[in-house]
């Protein structure tokens, strides 16, 4: 009794420490993943057989990539070219920005393309002396959405793809089309808004047009090998199945033939690895483990079966909007780590098709890192920027963007869950 | 040989509690790239350059961009910290506490040439100031002298 209240009470601490953000994640994480070895409730073995080193692999690779890719300059090239291509309308960029944001979100980590565009971004709102806030809030929000529509786009994905044995292919089947009426919902919003707000000087817009922005690629060669490999990547991603490989194995093969044909010193790309997140989801592992282990999720699985009677709509509802409320705020990643258990134990007594609520736990935890200023990394990240800019967001700031569009982007979930379960046998 | 011997001594330096349109306009008159900052007693708190003003004032957003080679005339840009810089509401905001190099290197009188030249390179500073045992403000040592001296012992 005491273990199963112990461990419990470890994973309900991480929770509340890394929802106050006072302590690091990571440290937090690994000192309760040590009270755990240490106290027995987990065998070493044990402990280390419970860490999903898919995710952790899939992650780290992907990582490895994106350290490189980032250093062509690439990414600003982007940038630069669709301000021109919007002859330095603002109406027209701040669509266009967020979109590729979200383009780049589904497949890259949302902070470091967050990272790659908000410095762009404040450069081209300063040379037409706009406030680069709004545009920055909407690539936070546009990077969550964007990232929701892959397997590899946001980690709570990666998470559960690796769990419920989901792959690239289902995400980009049953998320896809749901993310991109989303992300249209949202730009649809931000011109709606926005449409009467801005007034350019025309001189400002051809100071844009003067922007070359072949020069922003900073090495050619390079850049055509990151691309090549990120091809070739999203080729492994697709036909992983059939190729018998797993996500992780496609990942890493790609960072390490990157590293091999780029000659980038691989201590600089390790270096740029997260490891502060990776270690923060290795201890989380070990935690939820031990959790696990004496039987609690079987426990509120069987619980939350008997309020909803086993009707699926309801049951996925339930998922989707309390993931993203919790994601909101008190972390997506902590919370899909404790879910993951609990919808096994809770699918394991449902008909096949209650694989939509697996869906419903990707939508509700991504999308609901739109919610807070704390809801997400990428809004905190982006948040960062702006105030060593001199332009701060304020927590109330972003909530009165992000709140909205998450409840607009679960509205129009729940309208898809709905329309899904209409097509399913009770 | 020791510092004294080839420093500058009683060279200008500027206030700590100095304006920025003060420490311009020290810069126009005197032809020197680095300025010693002393507070009110005299003694060394900082040193300034006109390298330093600019990079406190260029937008930290360009840290994070892997390459500034796509800009164009950017005209917007420089008015907008030209306008930060010598408006004088903005100028008043900050002073040359704000933009200075504070705890800089330095060296005593008494220390010797060679250790001084060392700590240059190490450092990167092409101007080293001078202090008493007290950091008072004494001189500055010029990088390229101090090595034409160090080079000039063998002849």
């Amino acid at each position: 009794m005491l273990t199963v209240w112990g461990s419990v009470i470890l994973l309900a601490t991480v929770f509340v420490v890394v929802a106050m953000g006072k302590i690091e994640a990571a440290v937090i994480s690994l000192l309760a993943a040590v009270v755990v070895l240490a106290t027995g409730v987990l065998g070493q073995a044990e402990a280390f057989a419970a860490i999903d080193w898919n995710t952790i692999f899939l992650l780290v690779g992907m990582m490895m990539v994106v350290a490189v890719a980032k250093k062509t300059g690439l990414f600003q090239y982007l940038a630069i070219r669709s301000a021109k291509a919007a002859r330095g309308n603002p109406l027209l960029i701040l669509l266009f920005f967020p979109a590729i944001t979200a383009l780049i979100s589904a497949f890259l980590d949302n902070v470091t393309t967050v990272l790659l565009i908000a410095p762009v971004t404040i450069l081209i709102a300063d040379s037409l002396e706009l406030d680069p806030v709004p545009f920055l809030i909407a690539e936070a929000i546009a990077s969550n959405i964007g990232g929701t529509a892959t397997l590899i786009g946001d980690p709570p994905n990666i998470m559960i793809g690796s769990a419920a044995g989901l792959g690239f292919n289902a995400f980009i089947l049953n998320l896809t089309p749901v993310i991109l009426v989303i992300q249209l919902a949202f730009s649809l919003l931000l011109y709606l808004l926005f449409r009467r707000r801005f007034h350019v000087n025309p001189e400002l817009k051809a100071g844009i047009m003067e922007m070359d922005e072949n020069r922003a690629i900073t090495d050619p060669h390079l850049t055509r090998v990151s691309l090549t490999i990120l091809g070739l990547i999203l080729i492994g991603f697709v036909c992983h199945q059939q190729l018998g490989l797993e996500p992780a194995t496609i990942a890493l093969a790609g960072a390490t033939l990157l590293l091999f044909l780029s000659q980038v010193p691989s201590l600089e790309i390790f270096q740029e690895v997260e490891w502060t997140t990776i270690f923060f989801f290795i201890g989380l592992f070990i935690v939820v483990a031990a959790v696990d282990k004496q039987g609690v999720f079987a426990f509120l699985g069987h619980s939350i079966l008997g309020l909803t009677e086993g009707h699926l709509l309801l049951t996925a509802l339930l998922v989707l909007w309390i993931s993203a409320f919790a994601a909101a705020f008190v972390g997506a990643v902590p919370f899909v780590a404790s879910m993951i258990p609990l919808l096994k134990a809770v699918t394991a007594q449902m008909p096949s098709h209650a694989i939509i609520l697996w869906w419903a736990l990707s939508l509700g935890a991504c999308l609901g890192g739109n919610g807070t200023l704390t809801g997400a990394a990428a809004n905190m990240v982006v948040a960062d920027i702006a105030r060593k800019n001199d332009r701060p967001i304020s927590y109330l700031n972003f909530f009165r963007w992000g709140f909205p569009v998450m409840l607009l982007s679960l509205l129009i979930s729940s309208l898809y869950i709905f329309l899904r379960c209409l097509y399913c046998p009770r | 040989m020791q510092v004294k011997n080839i420093m500058d001594a009683g060279c200008v330096s500027v206030s700590e509690q100095a304006s920025i349109k003060e420490l311009i306009d020290c810069f126009r008159r005197v032809p020197r790239s680095t300025l010693p900052v002393v507070d009110s007693q005299g003694r060394l708190v900082g040193i300034v350059s006109l390298h330093d003003l600019i990079r406190h004032f260029l937008p930290r957003y360009m840290d994070l961009l892997p390459s500034l080679q796509f800009l164009g005339e950017s005209k917007t840009l420089e008015k907008k910290m030209l306008g930060q810089i010598l408006d004088p509401a903005f100028a008043l905001l900050f002073l040359v506490h704000d933009v200075m190099v504070k705890k800089p290197v330095s060296v005593l009188e008494t220390d010797s040439t060679f250790k001084a030249m060392a700590l240059m390179i190490q450092h990167n500073y092409h101007h080293l100031p001078v202090t008493d045992r007290q950091g008072g403000f004494l001189g500055m040592v010029d990088q390229n002298r101090i090595i034409l001296s160090f080079l000039n012992q063998a002849a």
